[in-house]
Order: C-alpha cells, then structure tokens, then sequence
C-alpha cells in the first residue's frame, strides 16, 4: 500500500530515481513485515506471516534482538541473490513465466497446500483447518463465473474477506487474547533482551536454509501472481523438510527465520524479472510499478532493455543499493525495535489492538474488514486452544484461491479433458512433487528405519 | 478473496438536491444493474457529461491461429476462440460476447483475476485473444507478443492506421470503457443545466487535459445528449450479451 | 486454571463442524449455477470441501472415542472466561463505533476498558497515557503516513 500512496511523490523526479524510491520502499515494506510478526505475532504483510513460526517463540526465549538479526541478514542475502540473478539472467529467465498456464499454476497451488500436512501436529485437524480455510476463501465472487458466493446480501462482503485483516485477526488478535488468558490467570512471564547478533554457530546451521530460501524466493517470485507469502510458506516447509532437526522448527530455530525471510525478500528482486523482460507484473505492488514507469513515459517489456538500457541499469543498482541500505538500517534499529518488548505485557497488548484496527481499516477503508479481523482473532484464538493449526488455515486462504481459478479456468479451456488438462511437463512435475510431499512422512519414516537396522548390522 | 480491484458499490439512493452528484462509470451504471445485487438502474440517472473514455482494441494472443480480422472471423467459423478477460461479468467479457453475437460467431470466454493475469495468459500463449488499451497493444505488438485485430470504434484511430474497425468489416459494434458524471433522477432542470455547463468547461480546461493525458486517460468530453445516447446503447448492448450467457439477475 | 480432555471437546468440535457442513450445504445449494460447458461451476469446489471436511469430522469424532485418554487442554477458568467474553464484546463495539463515532473517541474508551479489563487500576496509566497514546498514533498515521482516519 505504502507503494501506491507515494507514487504521486514520484512526479517530479526523474525515472530512475523515482522508480529506484518505490523499489526501496517495496524492499524495505516486505522487510519491515518481519519485525512485528517476530515481536508481536503481528504479520504486517502476508509475506511475513510464516515468520511468526519460528521468529515470535524466539522473541519469547528472550531472544528478539537474535531473531531480528537473523531476519535481516536473511532478508539481505535473499534479497542480494535475486538481484544478482535479476541483472545476470533475467531475459532468460523471464521466459519461464510464460510457460504457467491455469494447469501449471493449479499444480503449483497444490504442491503449496501439501505443505499443510507435514507443518500441523495432528495432521487430521491440519486438514479441517486447511479445507476449512479453502471453504472461507470461496466467500465473495466466483472469479469464473462472477456470481455471488455466500455473502448474505452484505455488500462488504462481495470480493471476501479482506485478506490482511483475516492475518492480523488469526495471529495477532488471537494472540492478544492468549495474553488476556494468562493475565488473568497471573501467568506472566518478564523477559529479558540479549544481543542483537546471531552468534556464528546459529549462521553456521541457517547456510543451507538461507541458500533454499533464495532460490526458492527467486523462482517463485519470477512466476507471476504467486507472490511472497507463497515463497516463504514453501521455502519454510522445504528447509525444514531437509534439515536433519526438524522437530526444532517451531520452537525458535533459527534457521527458520531464514528460510522465510531470505524467500520473500528474494520474491521482490525477482519479481522485477517479469516486470522488466516482459511487461508483466507478479503482484498488486509491481503491478503499482509498473503503472510508475508508465507515468514516467516507459513502457516496460522485452523493448526496454533496448530503448532505455540506463533506466534497466539504474534499477539493477537501485535494487542492490536498497537491499544494502536495509541491512544497515535493519541491523542499526534492532535494539530500538527490540525495546518494544520492555513495555508491560498488558499495556502492550492494548496498543496491538489499536494498530490491528487501524492497520485493517487503513488498507481498504472499509469498515466490514473490521469485523473481519475480530472474527478471524476469536476463531484464531479458539484453533489454537484446541490443537487446530492457524498456520494451515493461514495458507489455504493464501492458496487455496489460486488453486481453484486455475482448475476451473483450466477445465473450462480443456473442456473438462484431464489428460489434455494435465499434459504439460511443469504441471506433472508439480504434480508429482504433489505426491511425494504428502507421501515423505513415510518415506523418511521408512529410510530412518534402513538406515537405523543397517548401523545395527554395522555395529553387530 | 483479496481481490486485487475492490468492488463497486452496489447501493445508491442519494438526494436530488443539485448537490449529490456521482462520477459515473460504464460498469456500475451499464452492466452491474443487470448482474443484479444492485438498488438502482441506469434509468435512476440524470446525465452530466462524459470526461474520458478508454478504448479498445481486441488483439490476437502470441501463437495464435489468425493474424487479422478475415482470419479470425474465419477462425472461428471452426472453432470458438478462447478470449481471455479480466473478470466474469466485467467490461472486456461482456463486450467480447456482444461482439460475437453481433458478428455471429461463437466465442469461449476465459475469466482472469484481473487484467495483468489476462495478460500474462495472452503473451504467453495460453490464450487466443483478448482486449486491451491501444497503449498497451501497441507495446506489446512491437515486441511481436499481440497482433491487432480490430478496434472497437466507429472509424481508425492514429496509434493503428492499418487496424480496421468491426464497423468497416459490416459489423454494428463499437465499445468503450467512459468515465463521466451524473446526477440523481428529479434534480431541478436548471441545477443539472448549471452541472453539464461546468463539466463541458473543466474537461475542456487544457491544465486538467494535460493532467489526465499524463496519466493515461483518453479525455474526450461529450455532452448530455451524446452521453445518454451512448450509456443507454451500452446498457441494451449488455442486457443482451448478459441475458445470452444466463447471468441475468444472477446476483439478486 | 481449569482443564479439560481432549476427548471430548474434539467430539463437540466434530459435531459442530457436521453442523457448520450441513449450513454450508445448505448456502450452497442457494449458490446460482449458470448452464456452462464444464463440470467445475461456482459450486464444485465448496463441495468437495464440504464433503472432506465431514468425513474428517466423523474420523475426528471416533478417534476421541476410541482413544485410550486424551491430553489435557487448559481452559481459562470461569472469571477470565467471562473477562474474555466482555473483551470480544468490546471489540465487535469498537468495530461498529469506528466509523460513525470516529477514531479519537472510540479508540480512547477502548483503550481505558481494555487497560481495566487488563487488571490496571492506576489512575495516570488510565487517563494520561491513553490520550498521549492514542494522541500520537493518531498525528502518525494521518501527518507522517499520510492515513485517512475517521
């Protein structure tokens, strides 16, 4: 939002300036999520919400100032290797954007929601939850058909629920009434706040995630209309998927943050990849880019890099000079950010009502997101208190849109022919990681279990 | 959920005290009414004047079977095209349906969330056609990404001396997506008079030309007459095209 | 701090979903379905859903039988129960008077109830620091931030 509102400041500059100024903010939004999600439980962006996991149980530890470092050499090196790759590859890359039609992008949702089954505890309620999820995601109009779906004649409610005000509702809110829970039952737990720096051993273990959390970041990024919250949900259930620890995600592992972190800041470089090469915008804030650049007289596409190749050159340095400026501004601010956990708890919890409602006004001004927010908190608040995963719930409202447009517009162009609908090699792909995703719980059971009985044989 | 543009209003019922006045758009005046969900009509309005208009060229996706408008209306002679649009129910599904009832032939329709998503499917092949801005055809057509196939006004326009329009090939069908002001229904006569005066002087005022220019709009002002002319001709234009594809009142 | 099974609460839980289904049937059901070429209308996928999340629920509910015992979930006791109950009531007010009342004075009477409800009963915490507070955040939002409010 932050990125339309100063578009008009962008006037009188000139285009590189005034484009390199809304990149940084774009950067330094998405950034910026990380901090209430880890202190607060308060993702600011979707994007930041699978933070939350591991960022906000280390704020609790007492170790806030490690976790927003952590965040913030994430963010950078997510942020520095997308743009490497963004002024290395990006005409080459960019291509791989078009290969997504409705099926491609079906499968790739699909591959996302099976991300559900290997985060949530009981996998049974992480299910409930996660359908439950797509089921309140359906509310408002059909993107097929446009018809109204359950909205109760209620006008607010035609294009859904608003989605940040059902975040802040689900994990902020909730959380605030956790809080309210253990004041009254005299739970109240002083915390201390130790350095800002993650210590090289904790650097040591996150290396592979921050490496995953790039690449990751950076592919979905260039795949338009997917977006940062996708990336770091994925990148997340990758790293820990892979780790040889994976029961200490959750808990305030560090490599945790990185993994989330180091793949949505690499989202937002490489969504200037499509942007720049093709003309096609990967998300609302690049789409406000791109409507930036046209105020300016430039047309972005495959032409650009021919007719303005300063302007390109301009914004590879800007993007490399905001991710470098956020690191130290990141880094310089962490102790003051970190301060916000020494005001007492209650009065605290009073203040992240306040910004919750002014946060989920202020996107849309519109008062139904209000309500929105409170339901989602108490619904939040009650799945939490009864072993339901917020997280599944989280992604499937992410997700589960994504994956329904694209089924039907899929099934709608292949006239219900599912061969021809599953045809293409990136949607078997996806479809095969599908598969395998939801089957690893007894593929690692089963290699754990090799593995056990041959060191057996070995030591006998 | 979280759609990217946020919806129209769908309640209306101001005062017609000469002070109420709306800016007027062709979707929630010319094709909302008929999806239903609405508590007024095009009928509940006065007109002002239109201040801008965008509009419209229907382009030929990258890889597509046809190139210009004989190949396409030959196209779809054997097959329907798939023309992709940026919402069910929007402006560019509906015009794309009532040009194909008009020059009687069969389209498929394909919804996106929104006109990037439309455009990404366009230039990456995975539809047939689509409708787009003449700014924006013009770049992409460069880059060999869209072909024009017509535009949708009653004579060429400069950005495409070359691209016919519908009406030159014997087809009666023109579109545009228009901005204007209107007022409420029963505003006193010379109070509205007072209203189309001042609108005629501001969008002819050259600082609020340049302005809008500037930010991709089309200014073109027309007056009341031409106005009403045109909204009461689209809204005939949608009722059909809607009622043909059973979405009539569907939100009621 | 009272606690309950988990047994039985995901039996009630269970059963609540089946509910909620059979309303969502019912809702969807009212969903208007235009004749078109393919299988997947408006209404397929909040089927689907529909029937998944029954027969999960159904699974749900003869798992709590057929367990053995349960873990325990702690339940607020019936004060902070009736605290919470007020506080979300207080919310859902604060999100109607938002709008119409405005953000300073609706914001201000939310911020002392909820400081009260919190158990803080000093007088300058109540009064002084809610108007600075709420004060701030206010020239904040709408002369740095450039944010409309109410």
């Amino acid at each position: 939002m932050g990125v339309a509102l100063l578009i008009p400041l962008t006037f009188g500059m000139t285009p590189v300036m005034g484009i390199n100024m809304l990149i940084g903010i774009y950067i330094g939004g998405i950034y910026g999520g990380c901090v209430s999600s880890i202190l607060l439980r308060t993702p600011g962006t979707p994007a930041s919400a699978a933070t939350v996991l591991d960022g906000y149980p280390m704020a609790q530890k007492g170790e806030a100032g490690k976790a927003l470092g952590m965040a913030t050499i994430g963010s950078t090196v997510g942020g520095l290797f997308a743009a490497i790759v963004l002024a290395t590859l990006a005409p080459q890359l960019a291509e791989i954007a078009l290969e997504f039609g409705a099926p491609e992008y079906f499968a790739l949702a699909l591959f996302g929601l099976t991300i559900i089954a290997s985060l949530s505890g009981d996998i049974l309620k992480g299910a409930i939850s996660g359908m439950l999820g797509v089921l309140i995601a359906c509310v408002g109009a059909d993107p097929i058909s446009g018809v109204l779906r359950y909205t109760f004649g209620v006008s607010g409610f035609a294009s859904g629920f608003a989605f940040t005000p059902a975040l802040i509702g689900l994990f902020a809110l909730s959380e605030v009434f956790s809080q309210m829970e253990k004041h009254a039952t005299g739970e109240i737990v002083s915390r201390k706040i130790a350095g800002r720096w993650p210590s090289w051993a904790d650097l040591r273990e996150s290396r592979s995630a921050l490496l995953r959390g790039s690449i990751i970041g950076t592919f979905i990024g260039i795949v338009p209309g997917t977006g940062s919250g996708t990336a770091s949900w994925i990148a997340y259930n990758e790293v820990r998927r892979s780790s040889k620890t994976p029961e200490k995600f959750g808990t305030g592992y560090a490599p945790g943050i990185a993994a989330t972190e180091s793949a949505n800041n690499a989202v937002c470089a490489a969504a200037l990849i499509p942007l720049l090469a093709l003309g096609i915008p990967g998300d609302v804030v690049t789409a406000v880019l791109m409507g930036g650049l046209m105020i300016q007289g430039l047309a972005p596409g495959p032409l650009m890099f021919q007719s303005n190749p300063d302007v390109i050159v301009g914004i590879f340095g800007g993007t490399f000079l905001a991710t470098i400026f956020m690191f130290v501004f990141g880094m310089a601010l962490i102790p003051l950010f970190s301060r916000i956990l020494m005001i007492p708890r209650h009065v605290l919890s009073v203040s992240i009502i306040v910004f919750c409602f002014i946060g989920s006004f202020a996107i849309n001004l519109n008062p139904v997101d209000l309500y929105t927010m409170v339901g989602f908190g108490v619904l939040g608040w009650g799945m939490q208190k009864f072993g339901f995963s917020q997280a599944a719930l989280c992604i499937a409202l992410i997700l589960g849109p994504m994956m329904e447009s694209n089924l039907r517009r899929g099934l709608l162009q292949t006239h219900d022919n599912l061969f021809e609908f599953a045809s293409g090699p990136i949607t078997q792909l996806f479809l095969l990681l599908t598969v395998l995703s939801l089957a690893w719980p007894m593929i690692a059971k089963r290699l754990a279990r090799r593995s056990a009985s041959s060191q057996k044989r070995d030591n006998a | 959920m979280a759609a990217a543009e946020s919806a129209p209003p769908r309640q209306c019922t101001p005062a017609p005290d000469g002070y109420t006045v709306g800016g007027g758009a062709q979707g929630p005046l010319a094709l909302l009414p008929h999806l239903g969900g609405t508590d007024y009509s095009i009928d509940d309005v006065d007109f002002v004047g239109v201040i801008s208009r965008s509009l419209q060229v229907l382009v030929a996706c990258k890889d597509a079977p046809f190139t210009d408008y004989d190949s396409f209306i030959e196209f779809a002679g054997s097959e329907k095209p798939q023309i992709g649009n940026s919402g069910a129910g929007g402006a560019n599904h509906i015009s794309a349906e009532a040009f194909a009832a008009a020059a009687g032939i069969g389209v498929e329709s394909v919804p996106f969330n929104g006109f990037a998503d439309a455009r990404t499917a366009c230039v990456g092949g995975h539809i047939d056609a689509m409708v787009a801005s003449p700014a924006e055809a013009l770049e992409q057509s460069r880059a060999g990404n869209m072909t024009p196939i017509f535009i949708m006004e009653d004579e060429r326009i400069d950005l495409f001396p070359d691209t016919p329009t519908a009406v030159e090939n014997g087809v009666d069908f023109t579109w545009s997506s228009w901005k204007s002001w209107v007022a409420p229904k029963g505003i006193e006569p010379e109070q509205l008079e007072w209203l189309r005066n001042a609108v005629k002087v501001a969008a002819q005022d050259e600082e609020f030309v340049q302005k809008m220019t500037d930010m991709g709009e089309f200014v073109v002002y027309e007056d009341a007459a031409t106005f009403e002319k045109r909204a009461m001709g689209d809204s005939k234009m949608a009722h059909d095209a809607i009622e043909a594809l059973g979405m009539l009142g569907m939100n009621n | 701090m009272s606690g309950i099974d988990e047994r039985p609460s995901d039996t009630v839980i269970g059963m609540g979903l089946l509910a909620f289904c059979a309303f969502a049937a019912w809702r969807t059901l009212r969903i208007k379905v235009q004749a078109g070429s393919t299988i997947a209308g408006p209404s397929f996928l909040p089927w689907l859903m529909i029937v998944a999340i029954s027969v999960f629920s159904i699974i749900m509910i003869v798992r709590a039988l057929r367990r053995e015992h349960g873990e325990t979930i702690a339940l607020p006791d019936r004060a902070a129960l009736v605290k919470i109950g007020i506080f979300i009531v207080l919310l859902v007010a604060y999100a109607a008077a938002f709008m119409p009342v405005g953000y300073l004075i609706s914001t201000f009477a939310v911020f002392i109830a909820g400081l009260w409800l919190f158990g803080e009963r000093r007088i300058l915490m109540l009064t002084l620091f809610p108007v600075a507070m709420v004060g701030t955040v206010y020239l904040g939002f709408t002369e740095v931030l450039k944010v409309w409010l109410p």
